[in-house]
């Protein structure tokens, strides 16, 4: 796989927002606690695995506004610290927000809407670099009005004049310059502050703070009565990389925050939140124990050499679609784990007899807690917890039965019938553009798809619904255990699927309405097999009386 | 702690038939803790009736609750009005629970929706075992912590009955002997002497036959 160009047949089915989350960490991942930008990587692995490769990017955008560079020129101490390092090798990180930002410049979708501007005083920003436009694209989504002053004719700061296109294509620089500017902030090119225009000139147009961002070769003495001037890191310490440069720019834009509301300029002393430290025996042990599967880094692969060389392109093509899926999937998924809801749990014990991974522990008070060290986020627990007590971080089931309801109100529109819905997983070949572009384009209109992060979070009550929403017949499509990452996700939805079976057959609809495939790849021609399949059967039978969206409160 | 189990589907159905708003009310302890009657079981049930009663044409309202526990006047109190808009609730608590709701709401018709099986514990995810029969007059202490009341078939208090078979009790063979392991134990224990002791008639009078038990502890009533 690892040498294969990239899928042109990539579709985008998910919008560029990001989902909300259903819980805050309690524990950091240690690439996230790693990252001198605070980059949220596990977030956007996770959602790389899920084929949400926009979602994926508008994550890293927040915290690194510059991810083409940061994708190939970062000493990624995020992968340093990578638990995955201590069992094989770490996930390939860098790489990953590489592939998420160049699938981004390829679909170019549209640049994101400005910013409301909320607050009167108006930031000046003295250097278009890498801190600078970070500390714009921060303090414009704060609401501040916000100019950024480059004394060359383009923005990009050192980045622009030292890189040569076989590291860093000028096209992708330009494309996360435009993505910083759409947000509301006002470029001024080619003007000198300290020449054109100085920093009193400023304070007398009216800009109440001041931000000297001109890198690491200017040097200027800053004294402004009742401007408030900042710093950044390239000026005070030299050159280092891109992701500390764009850490700097986060840390300058809150002091600026902090300067302009009057409070103390030192950052406040937060108390930062542990971080999940897996420990070695402790996963090969689970690997001996079958619980988890060894699994090969995927490597870089290269252009031709001809291709290459002809125009000082960069060497690297980048991961294609599928390397990208299944290194993502190698994310052990630190700190995103199952999370107990002290107010919520009775201490049934459940979680602590059922979870593969022994994560759940009886605490010297008697109460129930979560190892995330020990946790991969299956979600087995949180569907088998019958006190509805443990939630996930990516993953909210009371979605799911709005979801499920919306794609059966869009399956019944299409006047076609039998309704058919399909719970399938979102990992793997599930996750991928041609999936995706069957889904989008050829699934019969009366059949619709709602995706679930392994469909061992599919619950009895979720099936259920989607018959009381008004489904003919739903079906679970899954991956067989050999390719899903979490142990025995296929034992438990095949258990809930029986007993929802039983049901169905005592209230005389049918058990043959429900049914369940784990399918291996080449997944599109079996899927379609199998609706075809599902499809014929639900005909056979008879159509449900009384069909119809029914009363439900 | 008390198990439970729903009742067979179509009894709960014939239950209900005449009714038209339904409240299907949970309970957050026991029986939520035995998978039987939590806020999970409310929502499959919920959900059933309304797929089940769109078959049958039938149009009703089926509205779902849990509460922390049946079995207490406070946590009733506050689901008086979600009561009011039910003529019938549908109770997936225990028999205590079915019992609190009709005690505090005179003009409320409830249905249970399990049967209240036993006091026991989960043997393993998914097994739950009886082990006590609250005859209110524990003897645990004579028979090595096992008690014969709830484990023997027969609730012998002098056993075995000489018909186990292989440890297996011969009215239930699904089930251990109770006095077999009664024995192993008090061998373990080297206490094997207890047995020589004959233990005269059990005095029922504190179990449940002569109408309802009630305890009254003074120091803390209010």
């Amino acid at each position: 796989m690892g040498t294969d160009q990239k899928n042109e047949k990539m579709v985008n089915v998910y919008s560029r927002e990001t989902a909300p989350l259903a819980v805050d960490r309690k524990m950091q991942p240690p690439c996230e606690a790693a990252c001198p930008a605070g980059i949220k990587v596990q977030d956007y692995i996770s959602l790389i695995a899920q084929g949400r490769y926009l979602e994926a990017i508008a994550v890293i955008r927040e915290r690194m506004p510059f991810p083409s560079v940061c994708g190939r020129l970062c000493y990624h101490p995020c992968e340093l610290e990578c638990n995955r390092g201590l069992l094989d090798e770490p996930v390939a990180i860098m790489y990953l927000k590489r592939f998420a930002a160049d699938y981004e410049f390829e679909t170019h979708p549209p640049l994101p809407p400005p910013m409301e501007i909320t607050k009167p005083e108006r930031v000046a920003i003295i250097g278009a670099g890498l801190s600078g436009l970070t500390a714009a694209q921060d303090l414009v989504k704060m609401g501040y009005p916000v100019t950024v002053f480059e004394a060359s004719p383009f923005p990009g700061g050192t980045l622009r004049w030292l890189m040569f296109p076989y590291r860093l294509p000028a096209a992708l620089l330009d494309w996360d310059v435009q993505n910083i500017l759409a947000l509301g902030v006002e470029l001024k090119t080619d003007i000198t502050v300290g020449k054109d225009l100085s920093l009193e000139d400023l304070k007398v147009q009216g800009y109440k703070a001041i931000f000297i961002a001109t890198g690491a070769d200017k040097s200027r003495s800053s004294s402004v009565p009742s401007a408030g001037i900042i710093a950044e890191g390239d000026l005070i310490f030299g050159t280092v990389w891109a992701v500390h440069t764009v850490g700097a720019g986060h840390q300058a834009a809150m002091s600026i925050e902090r300067y302009l509301r009057g409070e103390p300029l030192a950052p406040p002393n937060t108390i930062a939140l542990p971080v999940v430290r897996r420990d070695r025996a402790d996963l090969q042990e689970k690997v001996l124990g079958g619980e988890l599967r060894l699994r090969q880094r995927a490597e870089m692969p290269l252009w031709e050499p001809l291709e290459t060389t002809l125009g000082f392109m960069e060497m690297e093509s980048g991961f294609c679609e599928e390397a990208a899926v299944r290194e993502a999937l190698r994310c052990l998924n630190c700190g995103a784990g199952a999370q107990c809801l002290e107010e919520k749990c009775i201490a049934c014990l459940t979680c602590v007899r059922i979870c593969p991974y022994g994560a759940p522990m009886i605490t010297p008070d008697g109460s129930v807690a979560i190892r995330l060290e020990q946790c991969l986020a299956c979600g087995i627990c949180a569907s088998e917890c019958p006190a509805k007590a443990i939630a996930l971080r990516s993953y909210r089931g009371e979605e799911v039965i709005q979801r499920i309801d919306a794609a059966l109100a869009e399956a019944s529109r299409s006047g076609s019938a039998p309704v058919i819905l399909g719970l399938c997983c979102s990992y793997g070949p599930y996750a991928m553009g041609e999936f995706n572009e069957f889904l989008g384009t050829k699934l019969p209109p009366n059949i619709r798809v709602v995706k679930i992060p392994c469909v061992a979070k599919i619950e009895t009550n979720h099936l259920l619904k989607a018959f009381e929403l008004g489904a003919d017949g739903v079906f679970v499509a899954g991956c067989g255990q050999e390719d899903c990452p979490y142990h025995k996700s296929s034992l438990w939805i095949e258990r809930r699927v029986e007993a929802t079976k039983k049901i169905l057959t005592e209230i005389g609809l049918g058990a043959e309405r429900l049914q369940i495939y784990l399918l291996s790849e080449p997944l599109t021609p079996q899927f379609v097999e199998k609706i075809a399949e599902i499809t014929e059967r639900v005909k056979e039978l008879h159509p449900i009386p009384g069909k119809g969206r029914s009363v439900a409160q | 702690m008390i198990i439970g189990q729903q009742k067979p589907l179509d009894e709960i159905r014939r239950s209900i038939a005449d009714y038209k708003r339904v409240l299907v009310l949970g309970c957050g302890t026991c029986v939520t803790i035995c998978f039987a009657g939590g806020e999970k079981e409310v929502a499959i049930l919920a959900s059933t009736l309304r797929t089940a009663d769109r078959m049958d044409g039938k149009e009703r309202v089926i509205m779902e609750h849990t509460v922390k526990r049946q079995c207490e006047w406070e946590f009733l109190d506050e689901i008086a009005d979600r009561v009011k808009e039910a003529d019938v609730v549908l109770s997936l608590a225990c028999g205590i629970g079915v019992q609190a709701l009709a005690e505090r709401f005179a003009l409320l018709y409830v249905v249970p929706g399990l049967n209240t099986s036993f006091m026991g514990m989960p043997q393993e995810a998914g097994v739950w075992v009886e082990q006590c029969v609250a005859c209110g007059d524990c003897i645990l202490g004579l028979t090595a912590g096992i008690c014969p009341i709830a484990r023997c078939a027969k609730s012998l208090l002098n056993g075995p009955c000489g018909g186990s078979q292989g440890g297996r009790c011969e009215i239930s063979p699904e089930s251990p002997c109770a006095w077999q392991l009664i024995y192993e134990r008090l061998s373990a224990l080297g206490m094997l002497d207890r047995l020589e002791e004959i233990q005269p008639p059990k005095d029922w009078s504190r179990s449940n036959t002569g109408g309802p038990r009630k305890i009254v502890r003074e120091e803390v009533k209010t």
